[in-house]
C-alpha cells in the first residue's frame, strides 16, 4: 500500500519501540504516532479539555490500531490512508491481539480502542471529509459493520477477553489486622502507612486518586473537620471527603512525623495541609509510588496473615461492609459511584458470615421483620 | 452601567486595551448595532464583540492582531482560531466564539464583500463535527474544557452561613450593621449577589403569611418576571437591624438598602459587595465563598428547616427543582459519607 501523506502533513516516521512493562508498575508516558495528522489531533483534543491521561491512552489506542493494521497489511500505514480501506480499518480495531502476539487483549481494551478511532474521526474531520470524500464517522461505522458479526436487527463485536472484575474483599477484621501491620514500619513510614490505608478503607477512594492528593486540595474547617479533594473518575471535578476525626488524626500524625523526618535528613519538602505539595511521599521527599503502595500492600497481607490483595480490594471492602449495614444508593453516593448498577455486580460481595451474623441474631434487629405491635397499630379484626 | 452603554454613546469601555485597528473597531460598532435591531441582550452583544476582538488576536501574531477584515477574508484562518485557540478557553467561551463569528459573517460578511452562505458552509466544513444527534444539531465540536478551572470551595451547612454572618458583622466600623446585613441576605435568602446590590428599601415589603406570621418578602426581578421572594428569619432580622440603624426614628427608610460607606446615595458595587463577603469568609476562617455555594448552602438549611425541594426551589426563586437537587448533590454526598462513617465506628 502505497504511502498518502495530506497536504501540510509530514510523512509517517517509525513508531518508536514499545517498552516491556511489569505488571502493577505504571506506564510510561504513552507512546504512540508521531506524525503531524496525529500532533494536530492531540492539540484538538487538549484544546477541547481532554485530561493528560486520557491524551495518553487515545495515543496509545492509536498507535495500537496503526501496529495491528500494519501487521495485517504487512506493510507500514499511516492513519489518514488507513481511513481510506474500511476493511482494513474495521480488522485493526477489533483485533484482539496483545503487542507479544500472543495474549489477547480484553473487551474494555478495545472498548478504548473503537472510542479513540471515532474521536480522531471528530476531531480530524476537516481533513479527512475531502480525503474521503463522505463524513469520517460513517466509515468508522461501517468498518465495525464490515468485522462485525450480524446478530438479528444489529450487530455484535466478538473479539477480545471479558473484563476481569472483583475479586477478594477483606473483611473489617482483617483490614484492621492489614492496618496494625503496616504501621509497624519505622519512623515516618508507619503513620503513613497506616494513614493512607485507613483513608482508602475508610472512605473507599481509588488509590491513584488519594496517592496524587495535593496539599492544597486538604482543607481544615473551622469546626475542626477535614476535608479532601480527590480526583474522580471520569470527571473534571474533585469529589469532596470529609474524613473521619481518627483518619485525619492519622494524617496530621503522619505529617509531623514527614516533616521530623525529612529535617533530620536535610530534605527541603515538607508536608503541610492546605498549602501546595505532595501530600504522600517516600523516604526522599519524592512522590510515593503506585508500585510502593502495591508492594507495601503485599508485604502487609503477608505479615497480617490474609490473602493478598491490591489496593483496590479496600474498596469493594468498603462497599461490602457499607452495604452490609445501609441502602445500595447511600453508599453509591458516599464512594463516589455513579448509580449503583457496578457497585452491585463488582464491588459489594455480601459475606456468608455476615448473612450467619443476622440469620442467627434477635428477630427484631432485622430490616422490617418486626411484628410486635405498637400503639399506633389498629387491630385489623375484633373478634368478640 | 459605562460598559453596557458602548453602543450608545460609542464610547469604548476598555480605554485602549484590547482594542482593534479603527476599521475593525468601525466594524464591531455595526456588529453590535445589527445584534442590537435584532433584539440581543446588550451583556450578549458585549461577549461576542469581546470574543470577535480574540479572534483576531488569535488570527495575528502575538501582540499584532490582525485586522477582522483580514482575518474573516480567510475562513480558513477563522477556522483554525475556533479549533485550536493558542491560550486554554472554556467551553461556553469557545461556543460563544463560535456564535459571534456565525453572527458576524451574517451580519457584516456582505460589508466586507464576503457571501455569507458560503463562509458559513466553509467554516462548517473546517470544524470538528461528530454525528448529529437530531434534525436540529450539526454536531460541531468547538474547543474549550467542559470543566471549571477555579478550585472548588467547601461544601457549607447552616452553621458555616451563621459563621459567615457572624463574621461580616464583627469587622467593626459604622458600616459593620450594613456587611452583616449583605452577608445575611447572600447566606439565607434567595437573593443573587447582583440582585442584593440592586434592593431598595421600597423592595421590602412585610407580608402577612397564610398561617397568620409576618414575614420580610423580597420584590425581584428574573428572568424579566417580577418575583417576591420570602426572606428567611437570619436575613429578615439583619435587614431589620439595618433599617434601625438607618433611621432610627423607627421611619420608613427610601432608596437603595446597601450604600457605600463614603457617599450616602450611592449603592454598593457588585464588586465591593463580593469583597465584603470574601473578608467575611476569610475572618470566618473559611476560602472565598462563591454565590453558588452559598446558595447551595442555604438550601440545605432549608431542608434542615424542614423545607420540601419544591418549598426551597420557591424560597430560592429558581425555574425548576432539578436546579435544587443539583445544589444539594454535595451535600448528600456528605451526609451519605457521615452515615457510612457513624456505621463504621459504631
Amino acid at each position: 500500500m502505497a504511502q498518502l501523506t495530506l497536504a501540510g502533513f509530514e510523512r509517517l516516521v517509525a513508531p518508536p519501540p514499545r517498552a516491556n512493562r511489569r505488571r502493577g508498575v505504571p506506564r510510561s508516558p504513552a507512546r504512540g504516532p508521531d506524525d503531524e495528522f496525529t500532533r494536530a489531533y492531540l492539540r484538538r483534543l487538549a484544546a477541547r479539555g481532554a485530561a493528560p491521561k486520557g491524551i495518553a491512552a487515545y495515543r496509545y489506542q492509536l498507535c495500537a490500531v496503526l501496529r495491528a493494521a500494519s501487521r495485517l497489511a504487512r506493510v507500514r500505514v499511516a492513519l489518514p490512508e488507513l481511513f481510506r480501506d474500511e476493511a482494513l480499518l474495521g480488522r485493526a480495531i477489533v483485533d484482539d491481539v496483545a503487542a507479544d502476539g500472543r495474549a489477547k487483549l480484553s473487551r474494555w481494551t478495545l472498548a478504548q480502542r473503537r472510542s479513540a478511532v471515532r474521536s480522531v474521526a471528530s476531531m480530524m474531520r476537516p481533513e479527512l471529509l475531502p480525503l474521503l470524500g463522505e463524513e469520517p464517522g460513517r466509515v468508522v461505522d461501517r468498518a465495525l459493520r464490515g468485522a462485525a458479526e450480524r446478530v438479528g436487527a444489529g450487530y455484535r463485536l466478538t473479539g477480545g477477553t471479558p473484563r476481569r472484575r472483583g475479586g477478594f474483599a477483606p473483611s473489617r477484621d482483617q483490614v484492621a489486622a492489614l492496618l496494625v501491620a503496616v504501621g509497624r514500619a519505622p519512623g515516618y513510614e508507619g503513620p503513613r502507612n497506616r494513614a493512607f490505608l485507613g483513608i482508602l478503607a475508610g472512605t473507599g477512594s481509588r488509590v491513584n486518586a488519594l496517592r496524587l492528593l495535593d496539599g492544597a486540595d486538604c482543607l481544615v474547617l473551622p469546626n475542626g473537620r477535614l476535608r479532601v479533594y480527590l480526583h474522580e473518575k471520569g470527571k473534571s471535578e474533585r469529589r469532596e471527603v470529609e474524613l473521619s476525626a481518627e483518619a485525619a488524626r492519622d494524617l496530621q500524625a503522619y505529617a509531623q512525623a514527614f516533616n521530623r523526618h525529612a529535617a533530620a535528613r536535610g530534605c527541603t519538602g515538607r508536608v503541610r495541609l492546605g498549602e501546595p505539595g505532595a501530600v504522600w511521599r517516600n523516604a526522599d521527599g519524592r512522590r510515593w509510588g503506585y508500585g510502593a503502595v502495591v508492594e507495601l500492600l503485599r508485604a502487609g497481607c503477608v505479615a497480617a496473615g490474609i490473602p493478598p490483595c491490591g489496593p483496590h480490594a479496600l474498596r469493594r471492602a468498603f462497599a461490602t461492609e457499607a452495604a452490609s449495614r445501609l441502602p445500595r444508593h447511600v453508599v453509591a453516593q458516599a464512594g463516589g459511584w455513579q448509580g449503583i448498577e457496578r457497585l452491585d455486580e463488582h464491588y459489594v460481595q455480601p459475606r456468608d458470615a455476615t448473612i450467619w451474623e443476622k440469620l442467627s441474631g434477635p428477630r427484631d434487629q432485622a430490616h422490617g421483620t418486626d411484628d410486635r405491635a405498637r400503639p399506633t397499630d389498629a387491630p385489623v379484626v375484633v373478634l368478640r | 452601567m459605562r460598559q453596557l452603554s458602548f453602543f450608545v454613546d460609542g464610547e469604548s469601555s476598555s480605554e485602549g486595551r484590547g482594542r482593534l485597528d479603527a476599521e475593525s473597531e468601525r466594524l464591531l460598532r455595526a456588529f453590535g448595532e445589527g445584534r442590537l435591531h435584532e433584539g440581543a441582550s446588550r451583556r450578549s452583544v458585549l461577549r461576542e464583540t469581546s470574543q470577535l476582538r480574540s479572534i483576531a488576536r488569535e488570527c495575528g501574531s502575538p501582540g499584532r492582531p490582525l485586522p477582522l477584515a483580514a482575518a474573516f477574508g480567510d475562513v480558513a484562518l477563522v477556522g483554525r482560531a475556533l479549533r485550536e485557540p493558542r491560550a486554554p478557553i472554556s467551553r461556553s467561551t469557545g461556543r460563544t466564539r463560535l456564535r459571534a463569528t456565525q453572527r458576524f459573517l451574517r451580519i457584516v460578511g456582505p460589508r466586507i464583500g464576503r457571501d455569507a452562505a458560503s463562509d458559513l458552509a466553509a467554516l462548517d466544513a473546517l470544524l470538528p463535527a461528530r454525528p448529529a444527534s437530531c434534525w436540529h444539531s450539526t454536531g460541531t465540536l468547538v474547543a474549550g474544557e467542559a470543566g471549571r478551572r477555579r478550585r472548588r470551595g467547601p461544601t457549607l451547612d447552616g452553621a458555616d452561613l451563621r459563621r459567615i454572618v457572624d463574621a461580616a458583622g464583627n469587622g467593626g466600623g459604622a458600616s459593620a450593621v450594613r456587611d452583616r446585613a449583605l452577608a445575611a441576605v447572600l447566606c439565607f435568602s434567595g437573593l443573587r449577589i447582583e440582585e442584593a446590590v440592586a434592593l431598595r428599601w421600597e423592595d421590602l415589603e412585610t407580608r402577612l403569611t397564610p398561617t397568620g406570621y409576618y414575614g420580610l418578602t423580597a420584590a425581584i426581578e428574573r428572568r424579566g418576571r417580577q418575583l417576591r421572594l420570602p426572606l428567611p428569619g437570619p436575613s429578615a432580622d439583619a435587614l431589620e437591624a439595618l433599617r434601625e440603624s438607618v433611621d432610627p426614628a423607627g421611619g420608613e427608610p427610601s432608596g437603595g438598602v446597601f450604600r457605600t460607606s463614603r457617599g450616602q446615595d450611592r449603592p454598593l458595587g457588585y464588586r465591593a459587595a463580593r469583597n465584603v463577603l470574601v473578608e467575611a469568609c476569610r475572618r470566618a476562617g473559611l476560602p472565598p465563598a462563591e454565590s453558588s455555594e452559598l446558595r447551595a448552602g442555604c438550601a440545605h438549611w432549608l431542608r434542615a428547616q424542614g423545607l420540601s425541594e419544591h418549598e426551597v426551589r420557591s424560597v430560592l426563586g429558581l425555574a425548576r427543582v432539578r436546579s435544587v437537587d443539583r445544589l444539594l448533590a454535595r451535600h448528600g454526598a456528605l451526609d451519605a459519607q457521615r452515615r457510612v462513617r457513624e456505621q463504621f465506628a459504631g
